[in-house]
């Protein structure tokens, strides 16, 4: 074969993709896997992408307290705790780790910006520390609330209300689980 | 068995008074799965499986939504409150961590002092009848 026969070759063939469109298509895939490891890390991003909730777990992960505390300060930031803004309910002793019921109520009048926000519930024991968060409205008449959660061993159960105003309440109870369960 | 996820469950009153609270039970039959659990056999992980998200809407309007993880116990119970003005239809949403959703219903008739309904949509006002005419 002839060497510019052999090049006419190449000229011909038209390829699915543009060499513009690869570029492209590797710069996103770059940023998205580079931007993975900051929500990982907790540099960007709300907290609850800690210990790649988002993503399936298919292993068993041991609980990190320290990590649990540092998910409470990224959702409080350095704001003045509110005194008997939130009060949480939840039995002494827990026979079954399976099914632990609680329940919370926050002291407000729901009209205009006295309302919660967002209520969050954490157990630090747990190895995935968030268990619920609960969006309220002016139209929700109170902000009382009941629940049933799990838990693997005995730990604190820590409820955060944030308020429509940037005001937060927290309050905690410690419970004694005798058997665990498995989340 | 696959039927057995998607059972639910709602208990609402069917009357209220303008202005009152009124407490709404909801449960969810569903084996949440937490991603952690093993077959004893054969060892082999489930995956995880569990219900993401609960939005409540009155009317068609959102008026409370909560966001679950794993950490919720299976067959989840929730009670709530909320307020009623004017009688209509409630509607709850769960879905899944698939992005199924399923959907329970129930209506809610609120009456005056006088025993009247109060309607949400009210014909009888003279600027919409002016407006009609």
């Amino acid at each position: 074969m002839n060497k510019q026969t052999y090049f006419k070759k190449f000229k011909n063939i038209k390829y699915p993709i543009s060499r513009r469109g690869l570029l492209i298509s590797f710069m996103f895939y770059s940023f998205f896997h580079f931007s993975r490891k900051l929500y990982a890390n907790g540099e960007i991003g709300g907290p609850f992408r800690d210990r790649f909730q988002s993503f399936r777990q298919t292993f068993r992960v041991e609980p990190n307290p320290e990590e649990a505390k540092r998910i409470i300060n990224n959702i409080i930031k350095g704001r003045d705790k509110r005194n008997n803004l939130i009060l949480l309910n939840a039995p002494d002793i827990a026979e079954n780790g399976n099914v632990v019921p609680i329940n919370f109520s926050v002291n407000c009048s729901m009209n205009g910006n006295d309302y919660p926000k967002v209520v969050h519930i954490l157990v630090l024991d747990n190895p995935f520390p968030e268990i619920a968060k609960f969006f309220f409205s002016n139209q929700s008449g109170s902000a009382d609330l009941a629940i049933r959660i799990r838990m693997r061993q005995s730990s604190e159960v820590v409820a955060i209300a944030e308020m429509a105003d940037g005001t937060v309440g927290e309050d905690r109870f410690f419970v004694d689980v005798t058997i665990g369960a498995c989340s | 068995m696959a039927r057995k996820n998607y059972r639910r469950r709602l208990k609402a009153p069917l009357t209220a008074k303008k202005g009152e609270v009124i407490t709404i039970k909801t449960m969810a039959e569903h084996t949440m799965e937490p991603g952690v659990r093993r077959d004893p056999k054969t060892g082999l992980i489930y995956p995880r499986f569990i219900i993401d998200s609960v939005i409540v809407r009155y009317n068609g309007k959102q008026i409370f939504r909560s966001r679950w993880y794993s950490g919720v116990s299976e067959n989840p119970y929730m009670s709530f409150k909320i307020k009623v003005e004017e009688s209509g239809l409630l509607e709850i949403e769960w879905i899944d961590d698939y992005k199924q959703s399923t959907f329970k219903r129930s209506v809610i008739n609120v009456l005056d002092n006088n025993g009247n309904e109060i309607f949400p949509i009210r014909l009888s006002e003279p600027s919409q009848s002016e407006n009609l005419q």
